[in-house]
């Protein structure tokens, strides 16, 4: 009952804000999904198998560069409260 | 013989039809206890072949019968299996048709991600046999 607000929509999760900045707007993605669950389940799930096969580790470590990044300003924006304060 | 000679020979003629004829009736009494024998035995024969014929046609029809009601049997409990997959992989489909509708995002991630996983071991799969 989280995911709903008063008037019967659903909340826009994180996971749905990320596919609309990924996705263009005139997809509709989300009502894609919801007329065609298991079609658009295979159809994400092939995407990500071919992705993973052509550019798998380039996509690992690009990932993994703008996590560490994130952390390290989190940390270092942490320390530099603390210290401040 | 001995009689023949010793008697003349008028007794001997007279003789000799007789034992003709005692030995045509033994050879007749001879052929007919081979005869009644032969006779028997093929009746005895020919009881034990149609007995084992019937022996025979029994087990087969009951084997046949035992083979039908097994058959039947797998096939009821094919059939019942069959269903309660079918009926099982309704509900799991029908359940995961109800996540993905109330998450949508997150399920369309979820499969990209696996996705993804699964390109990358099938990638590093190709590499490992090319190396």
């Amino acid at each position: 009952m989280e995911d709903f607000l008063d008037d019967g929509a659903p909340h826009p999760s994180t996971a749905d804000d990320l596919l609309d900045e990924i996705l263009p707007e005139e997809l509709e993605w989300e009502r894609l999904v919801r007329s065609y669950p298991l079609p658009a389940l295979a159809v994400a799930a092939a995407g990500g198998f071919l992705l993973g096969l052509s550019h798998g580790p380039a996509l690992v470590a690009a990932v993994s560069s703008y996590l560490a990044a994130q952390v390290t300003r989190r940390v270092g924006e942490a320390l530099g409260q603390d210290l401040g304060a | 013989m001995a009689d023949t000679i010793e008697n003349g020979p008028a007794e001997g003629a007279e003789s000799a039809p007789e034992g003709e004829a005692e030995g045509v009736v033994s050879a007749r009494d001879r052929f007919q206890r081979l005869s009644s024998e032969v006779q028997s035995r093929y009746q005895r024969v020919s009881e034990d072949v149609k007995r084992g014929a019937e022996r025979a046609s029994k087990e087969i029809r009951r084997g046949t019968e035992r083979a039908r009601e097994r058959y039947g049997e797998v096939a009821d409990s094919a059939r019942e299996r069959y269903s309660q997959v079918r009926e099982r992989t309704g509900d799991l489909s029908r359940d995961i048709a109800h996540y993905v509708r109330d998450n949508p995002g997150r399920s369309v991630l979820i499969a990209a991600g696996v996705g993804f996983l699964v390109g990358l071991l099938v990638r590093a799969g190709r590499r490992d046999d090319e190396g």
